[in-house]
């Protein structure tokens, strides 16, 4: 085996017991048995405290400590002070802001005519264009006869076995809705 | 201060034990862990001081030291002795301490620490020690972040394998490792930078 790797096993044992095994090589070698003595004088130079911790202010040290902990220890007690304090923030936060009109639902847009009517606002009306639409149903025939006694109008020609037609004519409003009547297709009457 | 003092002496007199004290720290006495504090802080300051280099991350890291013992009291056992405990906190705390200065570049300057001379020794006794002590930093700056800890940690503090592999969070056949070859670098170091100087 090589000095150096007695010298590894010399570093490891050096705090301790040499083997018998490394006693015998350093009997023999005086490189490894020089430098026992030099890990020794390391060791000893390692173990001895450094000229700067003999001289530190331990007094401002320990007065430096002693205040972070009594810092620490405010900290502690009014910890939970101060979660109440920011849990009642939170809170306000959250249910603050469904006050505000600013978030509240769009109104619906309400009717032109309604609008119209409320003068006094400053904002220009909406002009919400009528929903049209119109259907043409053909009725059953109707007998004419009724119709005449129920309107009084004479000229109601008899159209036979003509149907008469019926336009209905929806508008905007659900409740309003246009009924043409006709005697027959192409007549005004 | 001066209440400080006071309740340091009244514990010193009374006799302590860290067991004693320890309790005691636990019910908030602020004057028992002062004295916790006055007990180990020589030792846990010159080992920060010889893990990071330089005075004031060695009282950053004292401090905090000190503070996560206080944070901690709970659940540290009894009966252990608080020192190798310290001594891992400390090691740790230099390490967050390198880790921050390395990333805003303020790195400790090579070369040793800024000790001060000893103004009780004598003249030739200042500058031998001071020169000693600067070239020793010099060394173990040069060392790996682990094996110089696990070095310190056995010769400074005089811990057992275990010890320091708990404090380092290694295995002991690692820590055995580790320490044999940091001192065979140091010596190695000491050989090629400073020759016949030690």
């Amino acid at each position: 085996m090589s000095c150096e790797n007695w010298q590894e096993r010399i570093a490891e044992q050096i705090d301790g017991e040499f083997s018998s095994q490394v006693k015998t090589h350093l009997d023999a070698c005086p490189d490894c048995a020089g430098l026992v003595e030099e890990l020794d004088n390391d060791r000893l130079a390692l173990a001895t405290a450094p000229p700067d911790a003999a001289h530190a202010d331990y007094t401002a040290m320990r007065r430096q400590i002693r205040s972070a902990i009594l810092h620490e220890r405010r900290l502690r007690r009014y910890a939970p002070a101060m979660a109440a304090a920011a849990a009642a923030i939170l809170a306000i936060a959250l249910i603050h802001p469904r006050t505000q009109p600013a978030l509240r639902p769009p109104q619906p847009i309400q009717h032109a005519r309604t609008q119209a009517a409320t003068a006094a606002m400053p904002a220009a009306p909406v002009h919400v264009p009528p929903r049209r639409h119109i259907r043409q149903v053909v009725t059953p025939p109707i007998d004419l006869a009724l119709l005449r006694k129920v309107t009084g109008q004479q000229t109601v020609p008899d159209t036979g076995s003509e149907s008469p037609v019926e336009m209905q004519i929806a508008t905007g409003n659900p409740n309003v809705t246009i009924i043409l009547l006709q005697a027959k297709e192409g007549s005004y009457e | 201060v001066a209440d400080l003092l006071a309740g340091t002496i009244l514990m010193a007199q009374n006799g302590w034990s860290e067991p004693e004290l320890l309790a005691a720290a636990r019910q908030d006495n602020v004057d028992a862990f002062e004295y916790l504090v006055a007990l180990h802080e020589r030792r846990i300051y010159a080992l920060a001081l010889r893990i990071s280099g330089n005075r004031e991350d060695a009282k950053d890291a004292m401090r905090e030291a000190f503070l996560r013992l206080h944070r901690h009291l709970g659940q540290i056992d009894s009966d252990a002795a608080i020192g190798p405990w310290l001594c891992a906190v400390v090691v740790n705390a230099c390490r967050d301490i390198g880790r921050t200065k390395r990333r805003a570049r303020l790195v400790p300057m090579e070369g040793g620490p800024d000790s001060r001379p000893d103004p009780a020794a004598g003249p030739e006794q200042m500058a031998a020690a001071h020169e000693r002590e600067r070239h020793l930093q010099a060394a173990l700056r040069r060392l790996p972040e682990t094996e110089r800890a696990a070095l310190l940690l056995r010769e400074m503090e005089g811990l057992s394998t275990r010890e320091v592999a708990s404090a380092l969070g290694s295995s002991e056949t690692t820590v055995r490792s580790q320490i044999s070859r940091a001192r065979l670098r140091l010596r190695n170091l000491f050989k090629e930078r400073f020759g016949g100087l030690r």
